[in-house]
């Protein structure tokens, strides 16, 4: 085959997987309409319309564009897989920006299109305004795809599209989730949703119940059950209120909802292990162990540094400010229950510094959460271990490291260079990130927490993402988010693909 | 003798900008009690603002959260001061703007150290009502286009596929 | 979705473990905050 006909199937075939990927998260729309019909809301439908008419015809379009490519069957190879995550998170924002926009509660485009990127990714931050006036069409959208995001939009039409995808392992790698729970992806994704729908059932029943416990009408309540739960197991930090999860003011609520994001942020391998009766590996696990050490270590040393300052005044207030932040924190969540400038103005710059750190390293590999993974920071720390090891033992042994992960494997260097190389990555652009918020002005503790929280998907804020936020930093925010969920490498191959096909047309080009 | 009248007035003006302690007798946003909440502490303060939400009744005592634009914050109230809000915000619904004299707390030690308001009086400044919902022509026209557009597209794509 | 014996387990035994990493927490706010 010509070079350039293996360009256009290329071409084609992202296009056709992409149109498919489209076609079905607008068919998801008709969700929120339906929502907003059952409460007379009629603006918020009509919103949707247009926005799910738009996204059908781009879709169509896309699938009819590369329909010849697909036809030909041609291999879908990695490269394809990695652009098509890639790229369908990119096209996906900005159609699923759409409504937000025109609600007429963000102030521009770009403030939609963050909103998206922060629900897609699980991050949580808002540009949103006057949430509290917000329809209940668009509750039940933001809460949607940070749950579906949660999942990973690749795993959604994996799941669905079992038959007509060939090539699925690739994409479902580009997006960041390459465990195999199953030795097929598609049994893999479904046995994703599938935790995730059962949890959904539990959890939505249990804050549903709790909510009118508290007070809440049975609508609300169940309305925002539904909603704190998505926000939670996808560990988005989304809520359907200004103050956040401080709305509820009740301590058994809050509970409720971390053991939620807690379960929620740990590996779908491990739940499926355990879901199978192999209950020791919850401590077996390098990432639990990890998680467990980190997160109690980090809520110790808050607890602390905190009351040292005096900042709260009991166990109960230490409880519920101190400990559920930082786990909103290191699982990435996001959900606050104080207010985003008491972080800069009572907690001091050893607390802010605590929660930056828990906020990098972030959750479990193949779950909802973000971060360098529990399970990089595992594997790095029991590295350096192996290798002060190596170099204290006799130079004949050869003795042989591991860790366990689901199973039993072998702690290779090249395995120990990978994680490290990412953690690095995040680093780097974790520098940048803080760089740039010093850059406009703002102090280095805020300038670091906001992008830590970027970083790792997070979405707490210590105050810096606002509307008037500089748009530089708006649009770097935005990439980071992306760049943090997909794991760098999808977005990587899809730059070096881009650039690869950019430099060899203009090679091309001028050789004629 | 002028000279020292007018250097102490002066020095009075000049220093009483530094002695502000806010007293309950203009409403203070919320934003700026998140602000000034070390100093705020345990004093009693203003604030108006929408009641968003709902009630949350808690026995003798309920909370209600008010919004002033600045940002919300939640209000520890009786029962019976509670019932007194007839609306409340929500989509196309201005809820009632409430004042309210109370005691703020920055980590309140009733309620788990949270940032809230306990009142000791609620006034309705203003009643909240229904915003008619208006729907812009141009969104009935564009989503009608719209979807004639994808039908058209969906049919087309259909009948290619056989 | 086939309901197991091991899957309920599997969910009982998850949430219990969350609650008692909660409950441990809470023991040390208890603790430090003396």
């Amino acid at each position: 085959m010509s070079k350039l006909k293996r360009k256009t199937y290329s071409i084609g075939l992202i296009s056709y997987y992409i149109g498919y990927i489209v076609l079905l998260v607008a068919s998801l729309m008709i969700i929120p309409i339906i929502t907003s019909i059952l409460f007379l809301e009629w603006n918020p439908m009509l919103d949707f319309i247009i926005s799910g008419a738009i996204s059908l015809i781009i879709g169509v379009l896309l699938i009819m564009i590369g329909m010849s490519a697909k036809e030909s069957k041609s291999n879908v190879q990695w490269k394809h897989g990695f652009a098509i995550a890639a790229l369908s998170w990119i096209v996906l924002t900005v159609l699923c920006a759409i409504p937000y926009r025109l609600s007429g509660h963000t102030f521009s485009f770009l403030d939609a299109c963050f909103d998206v990127m922060s629900g897609f990714t699980t991050t949580g931050l808002v540009l949103t305004q006057d949430l509290d006036h917000l329809s209940n069409g668009l509750n039940m959208w933001r809460h949607m795809l940070t749950f579906i995001g949660g999942q990973g939009m690749v795993v959604l039409v994996l799941t669905l599209l079992a038959k007509q995808i060939g090539g699925a392992y690739k994409m479902y790698v580009g997006e960041g989730k390459d465990i195999e729970l199953v030795p097929n992806v598609k049994g893999t994704a479904r046995h994703i949703w599938e935790i995730s729908i059962v949890y959904l059932i539990i959890g939505t029943m249990a804050l549903w119940i709790i909510g009118m416990l508290i007070g809440l009408n049975p609508i609300s309540a169940f309305l925002h059950a539904l909603y704190i739960f998505e926000s939670s197991w996808s560990t988005g930090g989304f809520a359907p209120n200004t103050q956040n999860i401080m709305y509820y003011h009740s301590v058994l609520y809050e509970t409720v909802a971390m053991a939620i994001f807690i379960l929620g942020s740990l590996n779908f391998g491990l739940h499926y292990a355990i879901w199978q009766g192999k209950r020791k590996e919850i401590v077996k696990n390098i990432e639990t162990q990890s998680f467990f050490a980190t997160s109690f270590v980090a809520c110790i040393l808050a607890l602390a540094g905190l009351a040292k300052l005096n900042v709260y005044p009991d166990a109960i207030a230490g409880f519920r400010r101190i400990i559920f932040n930082v786990l909103s924190a290191h699982t990435t969540t996001g959900f606050g229950n104080i207010y985003a400038r008491q972080f800069a103005l009572e907690w001091g710059d050893f607390g802010i510094l605590i929660m930056v750190i828990v906020m990098l390293i972030g959750g479990s590999a193949c779950s909802t959460a973000g971060g360098f993974k529990g399970l990089r920071v595992g594997i790095v720390f029991k590295g350096l271990i192996m290798d002060v090891k190596k170099l204290l033992s006799s130079e004949r042994s050869m003795k042989v490291y591991k860790y366990h992960h689901i199973k039993d494997r072998i702690l290779e260097d090249t395995l120990i260079k990978s994680s490290a190389i990412i953690i690095c990555c995040y680093l780097v652009t974790f520098t940048i990130g803080t760089l740039l918020g010093t850059f406009y002005g703002y102090p280095i503790s805020s300038a670091a927490f906001e992008y830590a929280s970027v970083a790792g998907n997070v979405g707490l804020t210590i105050g810096v993402t606002i509307p008037s936020m500089p748009a530089a930093m708006k649009i770097f925010y935005i990439i980071s988010m992306y760049l943090g969920r997909l794991e760098f490498l999808s977005v990587f191959a899809l730059i070096g693909y881009i650039f690869g096909g950019v430099r060899k047309t203009c090679i091309n080009i001028l050789k004629h | 003798m002028h000279k020292y009248i007018k250097a102490l007035i002066i020095m009075l003006l000049l220093t009483s900008p530094l002695s502000v302690t806010v007293k309950a007798e203009s409403a203070i946003d919320i934003n700026e009690l998140i602000e000034n909440a070390k100093e705020l502490d345990g004093q009693e303060v203003e604030i108006q603002g929408e009641v968003i939400g709902e009630s949350m009744n808690r026995g003798d005592y309920s909370w209600i959260n008010i919004n002033d634009g600045t940002n919300a914050i939640g209000i520890w109230l009786k029962k019976s001061d509670a019932d007194k809000v007839v609306h409340y915000g929500k989509y196309e619904n201005i809820g009632d703007k409430v004042k309210i004299t109370g005691t703020f707390y920055r980590a309140c030690k009733e309620h788990g150290g949270e940032s809230d308001v306990h009142s000791s009086s609620l006034k309705i400044a203003e009643d909240g009502y229904q915003v008619k919902e208006q729907i812009p022509v141009t969104k009935i026209v564009g989503s009608v286009i719209l979807i004639s557009l994808a039908l058209l597209m969906l049919v087309y794509y259909s009948k290619n596929l056989k | 979705m086939e309901i197991s014996k091991n899957k309920i387990m599997g969910i009982v035994f998850e949430l219990i473990a969350a609650t008692l990493y909660i409950g441990l927490l809470f023991v040390a706010a208890v603790m430090i905050m003396r």
